[in-house]
């Protein structure tokens, strides 16, 4: 079966997203989708360098929408958040269980399905971010930037970085690995 | 009461306090930074010995809130607490040495 980015009611299966932190989420990513494309979309999925076409639909927004997002470095990183939690649930059947709070930033926690609940053992960290222009040239570029960030930050914590390219329709997900 | 019941509330206030904070008002935001903080903290007595990811994770978000709630003493107490323990895991002994550092320089401005 051929993947597909769900961007639609998310909070229903992302214990970590609220509804209207799902619904801001979905918003943003139809907004930065709009800018480049229009719905049905062929999306190309890449998980640690295996790639796969697949598909995301949205609703087009209305002029109200584009207005209230007219911010395009907050919409864009929202975006990012909507594409790639919606990604690692595609790919890995992962879900985001509690977002991570740091001093100066924050993604997300990822477990598997009825994880997160009682405790946070399984989990990983989920380090998003978004590329609104360029091509799959400048979504590679940031993906070795947040794992060099990932690697070189304080957390050891396994983590995947997910990089969203809008208009290069390019989702990316990349393995960052313990440190020995 | 368990982890999961301190922790969700702590969830919710800080999911509250970010909205107030994105829409500029500081300091209700602060406010709420601050119950969500006392809730992860509390939430902290309850991760069992094993597990220490949870307690490394939970540890560290309420250091970041205290700090976010510009309560810098006590997110200092909070980390020194934890870094004085025995089975702090290496992740969270960086994040929270990393935060003290982030504390230390808000407190001397």
């Amino acid at each position: 079966m051929s993947k597909r980015l769900l961007l639609a009611d998310m909070h229903e299966r992302h214990r970590a997203l609220t509804p209207s932190i799902a619904g801001v989420y979905e918003e943003a990513a139809s907004v930065c989708l709009s800018r480049h494309h229009a719905p049905p979309l062929d999306l190309t999925f890449s998980d640690n360098g295996t790639e796969d076409v697949g598909v995301v639909s949205w609703t087009p927004p209305n002029q109200r929408m584009i207005d209230a997002y007219a911010n395009d470095t907050d919409t864009t990183e929202a975006g990012a958040y909507g594409c790639v939690i919606a990604g690692v649930e595609e790919l890995r059947g992962l879900y985001a269980v509690r977002r991570a709070e740091t001093g100066t930033g924050a993604d997300y926690y990822i477990a598997p399905e009825g994880s997160g609940v009682n405790d946070l053992e399984d989990c990983l960290r989920l380090e998003v971010s978004g590329v609104s222009g360029g091509d799959r040239r400048d979504v590679a570029k940031r993906v070795i930037e947040k794992v060099k960030q990932a690697r070189d930050g304080a957390s050891c914590l396994p983590a995947v970085a997910g990089v969203v390219g809008f208009a290069a329709r390019l989702l990316v997900l990349k393995d960052v690995w313990e440190d020995p | 009461v368990t982890w999961n019941e301190h922790h969700t509330r702590s969830e919710h206030l800080a999911s509250e306090a970010r909205e107030l904070s994105r829409i500029g008002d500081r300091e209700r935001a602060e406010a709420l930074y601050a119950e969500a903080a006392e809730q992860e903290t509390a939430a902290i007595q309850f991760v069992p010995e094993e597990k220490q990811k949870t307690r490394g994770i939970t540890a560290v978000s309420a250091v970041a809130l205290w700090y976010k709630a510009r309560a810098f003493s006590r997110a200092e107490e909070v980390a020194l607490a934890e870094l004085s323990g025995k089975h702090v895991p290496v992740f969270a002994k960086r994040q929270l040495q990393e935060l003290l550092q982030i504390v230390w320089s808000a407190q001397s401005l």
